[in-house]
């Protein structure tokens, strides 16, 4: 974000903490009062996030925001702020509403005093009626003028918004100030808005004269044209103004319709998918999805339910068998193959090889004694040193056995 | 339930969790998932699942601990993206004060997602993002919505590119809200 972004969003994200600070006299409160209204503004925030806020605020470039006074730790609204608004507010070229209303109020009152005129009881003074028309003839031209100035100032600030390339808390600052502008002129848009009213008064007090047998025809012809005028000027007024407002309100509505945190966090989320990539927003770790297709998700059904067999075979209740200790039996380790192999090989000659190894191990049974003899030939790995003979028989136990007797000869 | 899950009466089911779907109240499935829901959770947790119950938002779906590869990586920024940009679209076409929030996302007429989506119609700028994630024409992008599609996050509603979301997708709405507390380069 830029430096210039960044000043304006702290603007914005305080806007209603600097307006609040605004009003007070001289724009200017005490360190601790500042805190307390950062909270009151922003009830979530903790005591360190206020502590940081205020220092973002006194902190800010190109300038702070907020002033520190060291002498007696007050802070005061740096002026430019308010210049900053008035700046913003001029580059509108929005005419303000209270000037339509003076020229609207100009209207009232020369329809007032027209009125007044015809009404007294005294003969009444043409000329001065003629000049109040004449008045109003210059009101009814200037309200033209600005309806069209208006008209043409929000089209240019509708582009304005429309431009992408363009900061967009500075585009949101100014709507915030447009729609300032725009709220008291919707009021001329409405069917019975002051515009409406002082118009159907002056038509009224127009009719009167018309209505009058002892008013010239000149005068007549006048009000008549004046008729004409007021009802073309209010009517192009409110069109103007109504289709001006029609075209920016969208926009308008984008700035400063209250945005839920979805869009918010969806914003942050592509600015910053924009700015840094997608990597940075590391959306796998927050949110696993699942990948039907990838190989070790994939299950046959034969191994589902193999596995379901094992699942439900793993959770039966284990039958625990009482132990005897009368049928304790002593640890008789396995035979060591390599050393067993090697004392072979350093023979010139054994006979009978599982014989050998049987005498070696009394007290191991046949089978182990038969795989270790297995084994040692393997470990020699010499064919040619093996010589069968017989077949003889061998027990050990309850086992038995009959196979041809195997000799090694170095 | 165990012994129903193990005659294997729920398969079709699990096959869809692990395909990564949503199961929400809609779907007659979420009652047994339900019901069951300690046998179904040991029955994943075996896997290597995580079975959720996302209750306030009614629906269930598995999670792994395992980091995803790359490929599961690229489809989550994909959907996840997607979803971002439906955000920033609707906003911008809704010009009264309607908040977008997820119960405006649940609306049952759905919206014009593949248009509103399309490269004709997308700003310039959201295009461009697009194409960052890989998804450079209208048919990749009715690929991802199909994908979520078969994930039950959304569904197609009508032929001429009408979709709903579904609940399911509460979870992107989780996911960009916590965006929205981050302040990029800020400590707050």
């Amino acid at each position: 974000m830029s430096r210039n972004a960044t000043f304006l969003s702290i603007l914005l994200e305080n806007e209603e903490l600097l307006a609040s600070i605004a009003q007070e006299s001289e724009h200017r409160v005490s360190l601790s009062n500042l805190k307390e209204r950062i909270s009151q503004f922003n009830p979530e925030l903790s005591s360190d996030q206020i502590e940081k806020r205020a220092d973002k605020l006194i902190k800010s470039e190109p300038f702070p925001i907020i002033q520190e006074i060291f002498q007696d730790g007050d802070v005061v609204l740096h002026e430019k702020i308010t210049e900053l608004f008035l700046w913003l507010s001029n580059q509108l070229y929005i005419v303000h509403d209270k000037i339509i209303e003076t020229l609207v109020e100009t209207i009232n009152l020369a329809s007032e005093d027209i009125r007044q005129e015809i009404n007294s009881e005294n003969k009444f003074n043409t000329h001065l009626i003629s000049i109040k028309m004449d008045e109003m003839f210059r009101s009814l031209s200037q309200l033209r003028n600005i309806s069209e100035q208006n008209k043409r100032a929000i089209a240019t600030q509708t582009q304005n918004l429309r431009d992408k390339n363009v900061d967009y808390e500075y585009r949101k600052l100014t709507a915030g100030i447009i729609e300032d502008h725009l709220e008291p002129l919707r009021m001329m848009i409405n069917d019975d808005s002051f515009i409406v009213q002082v118009i159907d008064n002056a038509e009224t007090t127009l009719g009167i004269i018309r209505g009058n047998s002892t008013v010239s025809e000149e005068l007549k012809s006048k009000s008549m044209r004046l008729s004409k005028d007021m009802a073309r000027t209010s009517t192009k007024t409110r069109e103007d103004h109504l289709s001006a407002f029609k075209s920016i309100q969208p926009f308008l509505d984008v700035f400063l319709k209250k945005q839920t945190d979805l869009v918010v966090g969806s914003q942050k989320a592509l600015n910053l998918m924009n700015e840094f990539g997608v990597k940075h927003l590391n959306i796998p770790s927050r949110i696993t999805l699942l990948k039907g297709t990838r190989s070790n998700n994939i299950f046959s059904d034969s191994a589902f339910k193999k596995w379901f067999i094992r699942v439900n075979k793993s959770t039966e209740v284990l039958e625990l068998k009482p132990i005897s200790v009368e049928q304790a039996t002593s640890y008789v380790p396995s035979i060591p193959v390599s050393r067993l192999s090697e004392r072979i090989s350093q023979q010139s000659e054994v006979e009978d090889l599982l014989l050998f190894i049987m005498e070696k191990y009394p007290k191991h049974g046949l089978r182990p004694c038969l795989k270790a003899m297995v084994d040692c030939m393997v470990k020699i790995n010499n064919f040619n040193q093996l010589e069968f003979g017989q077949i003889t028989p061998y027990s050990r136990g309850k086992d038995y056995l009959e196979v041809a007797s195997i000799g090694y000869a170095r | 339930m165990r012994d129903r899950i193990g005659s294997g009466e729920f398969q079709k089911l699990i096959w869809g969790l692990l395909k990564g779907e949503h199961i929400d109240l809609d779907s007659q499935d979420y009652t047994h998932l339900e019901e069951g829901f300690d046998d179904f959770q040991n029955t994943f947790r075996s896997l290597g699942f995580s079975l959720i119950h996302e209750l306030g938002s009614g629906y269930f779906y598995l999670q792994r601990s395992k980091v995803a590869d790359s490929n599961e990586k690229r489809q989550a920024n994909q959907i996840s993206t997607l979803f971002f940009i439906t955000i920033q679209v609707l906003q911008d076409k809704e010009t009264n004060k309607t908040a977008i929030d997820l119960p405006y996302l649940l609306n049952n007429n759905g919206f014009p997602l593949e248009h509103l989506l399309s490269k004709r119609t997308l700003p310039n700028h959201l295009s461009r993002v697009f194409n960052g994630i890989g998804i450079k024409s209208d048919e990749e992008m009715i690929a991802v919505l199909t994908r979520m599609q078969t994930m039950k996050l959304a569904e197609k509603i009508s032929d001429n590119g009408t979709w709903r979301f579904r609940r399911g997708i509460a979870r992107l709405e989780q996911l960009a809200r916590s965006y929205a507390g981050d302040v990029g380069g800020e400590e707050e």
